[in-house]
């Protein structure tokens, strides 16, 4: 790994993929190692897998975040959209439809979502962050319109509890899913010339309209990317639980730009890490199942993750600078 | 103590990782004083100005103003210590005026606290009368300077610099983007700040034009001074000799008859309140010139052609066929390139490296669908040793190269495109002797092979010397074409200010 790691850092590639946050990566060492002497019970099989399927749904949602922040872009309605999505795929469910369809409408509504999102920023001219907040508020509402606030229940056909409950040599389906999502964007991100459209508009707008790049399609392109990752965590959510929750992925959106800026992604666009996010979302269930461990009160959680983030943060800024 | 000089460097050296930018510089400037630094791309010569400035940190050496060692760790510090400068790359605030970006970080206010509230119709009114009454240039005050032309830009960087009241002023390459009338203007200036005992250093690449206005010159090599001797005793040849440590053949290649089939046809492209009724053609091996003042459409007629911005009417033909070219994304799939003028805000990816930046116009040449690094590295290096860019191979952080350098990887990547139309606006902006008779002749490949070339540049020279025919353009018209081989660059400039009578000949213009 760490010989991969090597070659792969001297490749003129090396500077696409951002280097991801060093800083991160040692402190995520030193945290697993402290864990191990402070909470024994960590490094157990089972509370490992469970703190691994813990990060999935933010993780899934943080690879499409990777790309959209990149694209110096941002999207606040991944949570809302999870929900909606949920929802969708629970409902099919319940009412018998076949698993893979019921799926596959389920991520069609994140497609859409997607689809508006990024027409409303390219089209329409509002700003991502605007049209993204309006899409979150509106997503949601229609959630709790229609289910009035009372989750959806009886999702329990077993072959769709099978795509969120199941284990493959011990290890999750989930996390596997979550795994080859993982792959497969990092190989467009950085083999494609999808992937360097992206990360071109996020480092110089101006100059990628002028080399020819479809500005507008990529980024519509990928807010449907993230729309429909986002989508796929909700199914994988509902599975799991059998259930759609109203309030569904309600805050995901700010632990998703955690996961990605803990990573070592920056905000003002152009470089991207997505071996860094995947870091960040785990680190953040880390610190989540620690916490629980050692019975610090759940209220503490929040400024335990905000401090993280402002160290990553500051590490990054202090380690950019040294180089400069 | 009386006697110390205006401003004396001693023994700077500067190292970015493997590379040596600077080995031990000495610099004594006396108040009344135009330095002239020259050297190749990657000399040296901005980073030595930038530690002057106090934009880079030294590694070793001292500096003393006025006998006094000073620390310069920040601009600021430069500032306060009387050194004001005009950087390579702009840095202006896009979205400022003009007023607001020449006092940013000094604002005029109504009282005498900081707190008080700006006084924006003073700062005006001072803008208005460094730029227009001393400057003598005609620039929007009211819109932001995102919006205004190079040349405009690089004129309020000048206004900036003059109007801070220092005694040292860096002005590094000032006239590359910048039409033969406001040269002359800001030659003038500089005449003026010298009597009035200030101290200049002025880098150019433009030699000539350089020892018309300097008293002394420097010439950096490879970060080590190679002469410092006073205008008197040099002519060009002396310079570029020590500049690039030889002589140096012909500037211009040859030039090679164009074939006859027109390549590129444009017909009556209009586009209201900017350029009008356009019409023109260009053969394939053809080299087009196209000049004019400021104003006069040349850019905005390359930009329309190549999708930028959109025209009213009028139609362009590529190779006899009707192009439908609404943004660049069609223009390139039709094999049009278009080069601009500006390569920090519309050129460079800044936090790529070079190959990246090299390959991004066409990503096709690495592969199908997956990209090969490898593939990119052998590209990127086949261009490095082919313009000679200086630089840490095809990985190095394309901001760690000089401007010069950055200008020769722009210049790589259209070329990679294989364009049939090859549109470039200011192609050898800040770049040195030795590489512009390189440019050339890479120039002049492209149309051996076939490719139709359309140059715009504000050095008249250069189109005289590179094109087979230039076209003037005149308030939003091609008031005249002539032949380059057989004209003079007066009569470039004239026609650029004043059309020839019955103008309307060419391509019949008629409104
Ligand atoms: N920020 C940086 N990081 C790494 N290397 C740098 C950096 N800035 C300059 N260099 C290197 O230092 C050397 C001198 O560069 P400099 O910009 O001073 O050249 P220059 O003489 O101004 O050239 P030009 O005529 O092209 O503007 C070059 O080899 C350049 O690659
Ligand atoms: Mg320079």
């Amino acid at each position: 790994m760490a010989d991969i790691a090597a070659t792969r850092l001297r490749s003129p590639l090396t500077l696409a993929r951002g280097g991801g946050n060093a800083g991160v990566y040692l402190a995520f060492v030193v945290l697993l190692v402290a864990l191990g002497f402070a909470a024994p019970r960590f490094f157990t099989f089972g509370n490992l897998t469970d703190v691994l399927r813990q990060a999935v749904p933010i993780a899934v949602i943080a690879f499409g975040a990777t790309f959209v922040i990149g694209m110096r872009g941002i999207d606040l309605s991944v949570g809302s959209t999870l929900a909606l999505s949920g929802l969708v795929t629970a409902n099919l469910i319940v009412l018998g439809y076949p698993v893979p369809l019921a799926c596959a409408g389920g991520i069609a509504v994140g497609a859409v979502i997607g689809l508006v999102n990024g027409i409303l920023i390219t089209k329409v001219g509002i700003t991502d962050f605007i049209a993204t907040m309006a899409i979150m508020v509106i997503s949601r509402g229609i959630v709790l319109v229609y289910t009035q606030g009372i989750p959806i229940v009886g999702a329990s056909d077993p072959a769709f509890r099978m795509i969120g409950q199941s284990y493959v040599g011990g290890v999750p389906v989930p996390v596997i899913l979550t795994a080859i999502v993982f792959a497969i964007a990092f190989y467009v991100l950085y083999y494609t010339r999808f992937g360097r459209f992206v990360l071109s508009i996020g480092s110089n707008p101006d100059a990628a309209r002028l080399v020819g790049i479809p500005t507008d399609k990529v980024k519509i392109a990928v807010y449907v990317l993230v729309g429909v990752l986002s989508a796929f965590a909700g199914v994988l959510l509902t599975s799991r639980l059998e259930a759609a929750m109203p309030e569904a992925g309600q805050g995901y959106e700010l632990d998703v730009i955690a996961a990605v800026v803990i990573g070592g992604t920056g905000l003002s666009g152009g470089r991207a890490t997505l071996f860094g996010t995947a870091v960040g979302a785990v680190l953040m269930a880390v610190v989540r199942n620690a916490l629980n461990l050692l019975n610090v009160n759940t209220f503490w959680h929040q400024v335990v993750i905000g401090t993280i983030i402002l160290i990553a943060v500051a590490a990054d800024r202090f380690s950019r600078r040294q180089k400069a | 103590m009386t006697n110390a000089p205006l401003l004396e460097m001693k023994g700077i050296a500067k190292r970015f990782g493997n590379t040596k930018a600077l080995d031990g510089i000495d610099l004594v400037l006396n108040p009344g004083e135009v330095l002239g630094l020259v050297g190749e791309n990657g000399a040296g010569k901005s980073t030595l100005m930038k530690i002057l400035s106090g934009a880079y940190a030294r590694d070793e050496g001292t500096i003393a103003v006025r006998g006094k060692v000073v620390d310069l760790n920040t601009p600021k510090d430069g500032s306060r210590a009387g050194i004001a400068i005009i950087y390579q790359e702009l840095s202006l605030f896009p979205d400022f005026d003009a007023a607001e970006n020449i006092f940013a970080g000094r604002e005029l206010r109504r009282g005498r606290l900081s707190a008080s509230p700006l006084d924006h119709s003073a700062m005006r009114a001072a803008a208005s009368r460094i730029l227009k009454g001393e400057l003598g240039v005609d620039v929007p005050l009211d819109r932001p300077v995102r919006e205004l032309s190079l040349s405009h830009r690089q004129m309020i960087e000048i206004a900036k610099a003059i109007s801070s009241n220092a005694d040292i002023i860096i002005m590094d390459e000032p006239t590359e983007a910048l039409e033969e009338v406001e040269r002359k203007q800001l030659f003038a200036i500089i005449k003026k700040l010298q009597q009035a005992g200030k101290a200049l250093i002025y880098v150019s690449h433009r030699i000539q034009e350089l020892l018309g206005i300097v008293s002394r010159v420097m010439v950096l090599r490879d970060g080590g001074t190679v002469a410092d001797l006073p205008v008197s005793d040099l002519d060009v040849d002396k310079v570029v000799g020590a500049m690039i440590g030889g002589s140096l053949a012909k500037q211009f290649p040859p030039r090679v008859p164009a074939r006859s089939e027109p390549s590129l046809d444009v017909r009556g492209l209009t586009k209201r309140g900017v350029f009008d009724d356009i019409t023109f053609s260009v053969a394939k091996g053809e080299i087009l010139g196209v000049t004019g003042l400021e104003g006069s459409g040349k850019s905005a007629l390359l930009r329309a052609i190549f999708g930028q911005i959109p025209h009213d009417t009028g139609s362009i033909l590529i190779d006899g066929k009707q192009a439908a070219i609404s943004d660049p994304t069609d223009a390139i799939r039709q094999h049009v390139a278009f080069l601009p003028a500006e390569r920090k805000t519309e050129g460079i990816f800044p936090q790529h490296n070079v190959g990246w930046n090299l390959s991004i116009a066409n990503l096709r040449t690495l592969g199908k669908i997956t990209l090969m690094p490898k593939k990119e590295r052998e590209i990127a290096s086949g261009y490095i040793s082919k313009l000679g860019v200086k630089c840490d191979g095809a990985a190095a952080d394309i901001t760690s190269l000089s401007g010069g350098n950055q200008q020769k990887v722009m210049l790589a990547r259209w070329l990679l495109t294989q364009p049939k139309v090859l549109m470039l606006e200011e192609p050898t902006r800040g770049v040195d002797v030795r590489a512009k008779a390189e440019v050339y002749t890479l120039i002049q490949a492209a149309a051996k092979d076939g490719c139709a070339v359309i140059v715009v540049s504000a050095d008249n020279a250069e189109l005289l010397g590179l094109c087979h025919r230039v076209a003037v353009m005149f308030e939003g018209r091609i008031s005249a074409v002539v032949d380059a081989a057989t004209s003079k660059e007066e009569t470039l400039a004239l026609h650029s200010v004043r059309p020839p009578q019955g103008h309307h000949l060419q391509g019949g213009t008629h409104g």
